[in-house]
């Protein structure tokens, strides 16, 4: 981040490899399609790029990108709707989708997915993405079931001790 | 019972089946660590076997967001340098007589730009319900220092237009702010850029304001 915020280009590079997939994610939730969403990533880092400057790299930039990654998928959202229904009147539009709730969560999820080894990760998929047994996903990975069992709890506690605040009721 | 076992089931959603097991509904009934994390293990469970979490951007992207940024890199504007916001936001902490909150929040919220500000500004809101009112935390981004004269105000206000200042800041970053109000009753958190004045209502120039989802 000390590269980053100084300016160095190939910086920019790292930090789309760690965080590009939970911005893709939040603003694939909030708009619901992929183009748009693809246009949210970039929009975000180029904003991030003008911003850094301003950005202390002693703290967690994943807050700062989320905001910014959030603001771009409300900027795209109100012109997709203007564009749509041909008009500037915003007064309608200051009411977000529901598409819009729960962001921050879905980040979360998707940065702690990133953070597991890629058998676990995989094993993760198998098992509740698809929705594969444990002896459907052993066959599907190429490996024994007991591994999957193992794989599969090891990342479960993983996820669990980083994400045990979801859910909790707030304000 | 493994504890951890049981909440791997529940993230699974062997609760929402068709025929629920006993045995989990059993060890919940006697386990209170496990019926706390019961609803970050349901919620979990959902995150995952949703489609839209597992999407991959497209491969090429990464060189699109790199072009994008060398193309911009010579209009990347110069700014303070970031520890000298910091020092601000430090010591305005410090002149409020608060240390920094540790511990989970009570609640967030995500504060987007106003009418009166650039559209990259936002802040992330991490606030604690006390019985003394509402702490929070701000950590805000993408907006320029206040002009000469002027000053940000964090103003929280009820459903009935009631208001009250919760503090004021001059730059942004991460400061913690306290307003002698419950949060519930005063749930639009918004920012404003104030002439220093004798006025006490907040100046028509909205620069933050409640986006209107808590996490």
């Amino acid at each position: 981040m000390h590269r980053f915020q100084r300016g160095d280009p190939d910086a920019v590079r790292v930090l789309y490899l760690r965080y590009s997939r939970p911005v893709f994610a939040v603003a694939l939730r909030s708009l619901g399609d992929r183009s748009l969403a693809e246009e949210v990533v970039q929009q975000t880092f180029v904003n991030a790029w003008r911003a850094a400057a301003r950005f202390d790299p002693a703290l967690d930039p994943a807050p700062w990108l989320y905001a910014i990654a959030r603001r771009a998928a409300v900027d795209i959202y109100r012109r997709e709707r203007r564009h749509r229904e041909n008009r500037r009147d915003e007064t309608d539009m200051a009411i977000l989708p529901p598409s819009f709730e729960g962001l921050w969560e879905t980040w979360e999820v998707r940065s702690a997915l990133d953070d597991l080894p890629e058998d676990e990760r995989a094993v993760i998929e198998a098992t509740f993405y698809r929705q594969l047994t444990h002896r459907e996903a052993a066959e599907a990975l190429g490996i024994p079931v007991g591994t999957v069992k193992s794989r599969s709890h090891r990342a479960f506690r993983r996820l669990a001790g980083l994400l045990q605040h979801l859910g909790q009721e707030t304000a | 019972m493994n504890c951890e076992l049981i909440l791997e089931r529940i993230a699974a959603g062997e609760r929402d089946s068709r025929a629920p097991s006993a045995d989990i509904d059993a060890h919940l009934s006697v386990c209170a660590d496990c019926r706390m994390r019961a609803a970050a293990a349901e919620t979990l469970g959902r995150q995952l076997r949703d489609a839209l979490l597992w999407e991959e951007p497209s491969p090429d992207l990464a060189q699109r967001v790199l072009d994008g940024v060398a193309g911009d890199a010579g209009s990347r504007p110069s700014r303070r340098p970031w520890w000298l916001a910091a020092g601000v936001a430090a010591i305005a902490a410090l002149v409020l007589g608060v240390g920094w909150m540790t511990g989970r929040p009570d609640w967030s919220v995500d504060l987007v730009a106003g009418p009166a500000a650039p559209g990259d500004a936002g802040a992330i809101v991490s606030g604690w319900n006390t019985s003394e009112g509402t702490r929070m935390i701000f950590d805000v981004s993408g907006l320029d220092d206040a002009p000469d004269g002027n000053y940000y105000e964090v103003w929280l206000t009820a459903p009935d237009g009631r208001h009250v200042s919760a503090g004021t800041f001059n730059r942004p970053g991460r400061f913690e702010v306290m307003a002698g109000v419950r949060r519930g009753e005063y749930p639009r958190i918004w920012v404003t850029l104030e002439p220093a004045d004798d006025d006490l209502n907040p100046y028509p120039a909205t620069v933050l304001d409640t986006s209107g989802d808590d996490d």
